[in-house]
Parts: C-alpha cells; sequence; structure tokens
C-alpha cells in the first residue's frame, strides 16, 4: 500500500496516543471501576475520604446534658423531652468553644412549626394541642407566657388578670404620642377625663408596633353603655347625662355631632344639628 | 547472509512498535471482570431508610437540621430532604404542598400553591390530610448513576448513592434521571447535590441529622446486614411501600402509611 494511504492512520493513531498520554497524567489513580460494575461503581475512591471527612455540625442532646442538666431535670416529665435542644437553639458545633453562646429563639415562627393547628385526620399532627396564629395573642412571643421547656398550663408566667395588666397599658402610655387629645379640655370641663382611653379604643398592647391603629369604634352602642336616659336613677347614673335612645336621632351615630374627647357643650358641627332640626 | 531489513522498513517497523508500547496497561484492566468479582464483599453495611407518615407532623425540623448540616444555603430554594403535605377533601379533591420545602414546617392551613396563591380548606370538608418526608432513595439501581456521562456520581459499597464534587462537570443529566426530583445543582459548587444520609456521621456512628432531629421518630435508619436492628426487622416484617415502585429503581427508603395519591 502506498504511504499516502496509510498516513491518515498514523494521524489517528498518533491523536489515539496523545489521547492515553494525557489521560495517564490528568484522570486520579484511584479512579476506576470498584465494586458494583462499571455501571455503578466508576469512580475516585479518595472522594469517600472527603465525604466522611465533612465537619458534624449537630452533637445531640447527650453532649448537652453534661452541663445543662437543670434544665433536662426541668423537661423531664413534660411533652418537649422528646425535641432535641439543637432543633430550637441550632446545632452545637464546638459549643462552648465555638460558638461560645447558642441562639435562643423567641419568635412565633418556631412554636408554630408544631403548635399551629391543624385538625387533619389519619396524621399525628391532628393529636398536638394548638392555636390559630391569627387569632391567639398576636405580636407577642410565645415564651412572655409559656415556658418552652415546661409547656404545660401550670408554668405559665401569667395569669389571665396579670395578662390583662399587661395588654391594656393605661393612659400614660397614650400621652407621649396624643398629648393633643388631653388637651382638649379647652375652657369646657372634660368629661371623659377619667375614661381610659382604652374602653374604647381596646387594649394598646403593642401600639404603635403592633397593632399599628387601634380600632376607632363609632357605633351608637357604644355611647349608649352610659348615655341612655334610664326611666329610674339609680347611683351609678345620678350624675351622668343621658337620652332617649329611640327618640335622639335614630340611627344616626353619635359621633356625626359629638365629639368624644370634648363635653357635649362643644359639639362637633351645629349645621349638621340643625339639619337634624335640633337647635 | 540473510535478507537484512532496509533502515526504512526498520523505521517503519519500529513505529509501529513503540505505537502499540504507548497503549497503557491499564486500559486492558479497566475491561477484566474477574478483578470486578474479586472485589465483592458480602459483609458490609447496607443502608436503609425507614419513613412512618403516620408520625411526622409537618414541624420541618429535619429540613432545618440537614441544611445547617450539610451547608446548603439556608435561603435558596432548593434542599436536600423536604416533607410534603398531601390533602384530600371529602368531595375527591387533591391538594399537595411543599413551602419552603417545609423548612419553616407548615403554619398555615391553607395549602400553598406557588403562582396561584394560597387555598382555604375547611377542616370539616377534609377526608384523609398527612406528610410525607421525602429524600434521597439511595436506589440499588439508581437511574441517576447509569446517566452520568463522567463517573461522577457512584454507589458506594455501603449502598450510599455519592457525588464527586471533584469530578462533577454539572451537566445535569443525574438531575433530569431522577424520578424522585431528589438531586438539584449546587448554588454554590454548582456541581449536583443530593442527601447522602449524611454520610460523615453514620460512618462514624451517629445518625443522620434528620434523624436526629425529628421528635417523633418519623425517621429512622438502620443496617440491612445486621440481624439485630429494629429498622432492618421493621422493613422486612411490617407492611412497607416505596416510592414509584413501577420505575424499578430499587429504593432503599421505606414508608409506613403511603398512600395511593403520593406521588
Amino acid at each position: 500500500m502506498k504511504n499516502h494511504v496509510l498516513r491518515p492512520l498514523w494521524v489517528v493513531l498518533g491523536l489515539v496516543a496523545v489521547l492515553l498520554v494525557f489521560r495517564y497524567f490528568y484522570v486520579p489513580g484511584d479512579f476506576g471501576i470498584h465494586e458494583r460494575g462499571f455501571t455503578y461503581g466508576l469512580y475516585r475512591t479518595g472522594t469517600i475520604e472527603d465525604w466522611k471527612s465533612v465537619t458534624v455540625k449537630y452533637q445531640g442532646r447527650d453532649s448537652c446534658k453534661p452541663c445543662h442538666q437543670d434544665v433536662f431535670d426541668g423537661m423531664a416529665k413534660y411533652p418537649h423531652m422528646v425535641i432535641q435542644c439543637e432543633n430550637c437553639h441550632g446545632p452545637a458545633l464546638r459549643h462552648p468553644t465555638d460558638p461560645p453562646k447558642l441562639a435562643i429563639d423567641k419568635t412565633r415562627a418556631l412554636c408554630l412549626r408544631c403548635h399551629a393547628k391543624l385538625q387533619y385526620p389519619t396524621s399525628g399532627r391532628a393529636g398536638i394541642t394548638g392555636i390559630d396564629p391569627q387569632a391567639h395573642n398576636t405580636g407577642f412571643g410565645c415564651p412572655k407566657c409559656h415556658d418552652p421547656h415546661r409547656p404545660t398550663v401550670q408554668f405559665l408566667r401569667y395569669s389571665v388578670d396579670d395578662w390583662k395588666k399587661i395588654t391594656y397599658r393605661g393612659r400614660e402610655y397614650c400621652r407621649s404620642c396624643h398629648q393633643n387629645r388631653f388637651d382638649e379640655e379647652g375652657s369646657y370641663p372634660h368629661p371623659h377625663a377619667t375614661i381610659q382611653c382604652e374602653n374604647c379604643h381596646g387594649p394598646a398592647m403593642k401600639h404603635p408596633t403592633d397593632p399599628p391603629r387601634l380600632p376607632i369604634d363609632t357605633k351608637r352602642e357604644l355611647c349608649l353603655a352610659c348615655h341612655t336616659r334610664l326611666p329610674y336613677s339609680s347611683t351609678a347614673y345620678a350624675g351622668v347625662k343621658g337620652v332617649d335612645p329611640a327618640g335622639h336621632n335614630p340611627g344616626v351615630e353619635c359621633v356625626n355631632c359629638h365629639n368624644p374627647h370634648r363635653s357635649a357643650l362643644q359639639l362637633l358641627n351645629w349645621t349638621t344639628v340643625r339639619s337634624f332640626g335640633g337647635s | 547472509m540473510t535478507d537484512a531489513m532496509s533502515r526504512r522498513d526498520f523505521l517503519k517497523k519500529s513505529t509501529v512498535v513503540v505505537a502499540g508500547v504507548l497503549v497503557p496497561v491499564a486500559a486492558f484492566e479497566i475491561l477484566s471482570p474477574a478483578r470486578v468479582q474479586a472485589l465483592k464483599t458480602d459483609d458490609a453495611v447496607r443502608w436503609a431508610f425507614l419513613v412512618d407518615t403516620y408520625k411526622c407532623v409537618g414541624c420541618g425540623f429535619c429540613v432545618k437540621a440537614c441544611k445547617l448540616e450539610n451547608e446548603v444555603p439556608y435561603d435558596a430554594n432548593a434542599s436536600r430532604t423536604w416533607v410534603e403535605r398531601y390533602v384530600l377533601t371529602k368531595d375527591g379533591g387533591f391538594h399537595a404542598d411543599s413551602p419552603k420545602a417545609a423548612r419553616d414546617g407548615f403554619t398555615d392551613s391553607r395549602v400553598d400553591l406557588n403562582e396561584s396563591g394560597q387555598l382555604s380548606i375547611k377542616p370539616e370538608e377534609i377526608d384523609k390530610a398527612f406528610f410525607v418526608p421525602k429524600l434521597c432513595n439511595q436506589c440499588d439501581k439508581p437511574p441517576c448513576v447509569q446517566v452520568c456521562p463522567v463517573g461522577a456520581t457512584f454507589k458506594a459499597p455501603d449502598g450510599v448513592v455519592l457525588v464527586d464534587r471533584t469530578w462533577c462537570i454539572g451537566c445535569g443529566y443525574c438531575i433530569m434521571a431522577c424520578p424522585y426530583g431528589a438531586r438539584f445543582f449546587h448554588p454554590v459548587y454548582h456541581t449536583a447535590e443530593k442527601c447522602t444520609f449524611c454520610y460523615h456521621r453514620i460512618t462514624k456512628g451517629l445518625s443522620p441529622a434528620c434523624v436526629q432531629a425529628c421528635p417523633f421518630g418519623a425517621r429512622q435508619i438502620g443496617n440491612l446486614n445486621d440481624p439485630n436492628d429494629p429498622v432492618a426487622e421493621a422493613i422486612t416484617n411490617e407492611r412497607v411501600g416505596v416510592l414509584r415502585k413501577e420505575y424499578g429503581t430499587r429504593p432503599q427508603v421505606f414508608y409506613i402509611g403511603l398512600d395511593r395519591e403520593v406521588r
């Protein structure tokens, strides 16, 4: 066969040789077919050691016990005993060397993972007591009232009455931003001066953070609770002026004419009053 | 004197010999079945996983623990393991979701339908509702390993399917091939990533992060080659199922309480 015919064959063989030399240097020595054959066992054995040497971050609750035995003993008989400490406090890593302190998560989201009530038949979730997250003391972190390590009712931090004291702040709390309301007395006595703002506006809680606005109730029923003239005089009502609800502008909201923060003599809008036929 | 070779002939022939010698001897070893046969061992550990869907409450502590233990970026839209919620209504309706892979648990009774919004379902309408934790099944016949063009992913001797991050070229064939959706692209390393049964923990005698984190024992891991292992005993004796049995992948994650609606 003539030389020029065989030359492409030499070229191809040359390329193959180059490839094989390159492969000899580039492919790691431990790469090859190991157990389970070519289909499932083609790999570099060094990678198994790489995966084994990843740092372990979660240490498990037994590593917490030696220093935090008191918490363990407190938790022992209560339902949260089954939860790993690191679930709520984050991985221990090399605590107490690094990190020196673990996070204490007081957000609602943490507790709601289990305690947002989901009534799911056939699931273990149905058996966990829970609350409606939108209804139950919104704005407050759960640990404010509940001890996360001893979550039963007997260890609640506040009784219902004590809780009301927290959520109802009192007039002085309002004064810092709403001094203008306090100043509206003017030359007339301010009969509502002794009423708590929160009686009509609801508990302040963490206003203005949460709730950003308190409700403004304009319905007649709120005013008529005190200002309904009763056919008999009782000592409680003796000094309070009242109206006959059926006779005095029925269907019209009181605040159309009356400013609840000022005396009745300082009516809001005399034009409105005259349009009703008053004087 | 016999016919001596001409110089030209000698050069031609020696080139052929040298070219032949350049072929590495290792090329023949790779194709030797005898060597592969000799490496098989029968007494190794064989990992298997047991999930009890009756016990799972959807708290999501497993997902959080997995992300932190295995350094999967916490806010990325990817997780090595996840929990799916299934809500089946009395009128035959079927709804499933997995908000953020259940990283923050299920705190909303509304089903998350992504772009379609959120669906409220009245409690009295619910026929069955349950949670299904999912992870890589470490299949015995893994389709993801078969399709890897470079040999970056493989089945280790003890049964765990691993990915060699230094060798993976990021083609994504394995991510496409997995019928369980267990694989994803690692956002930082740009290689294929998946659950490894916390290989760095199980080889030290610890349990995977998700198994340890679960407060209700819905997740358990065991050694099928150990006759005294309670997980192995449950898998062989109790009524367990696997996901997508029809694919023939022979998954090693077994489920108690699998409903036919589970995808």
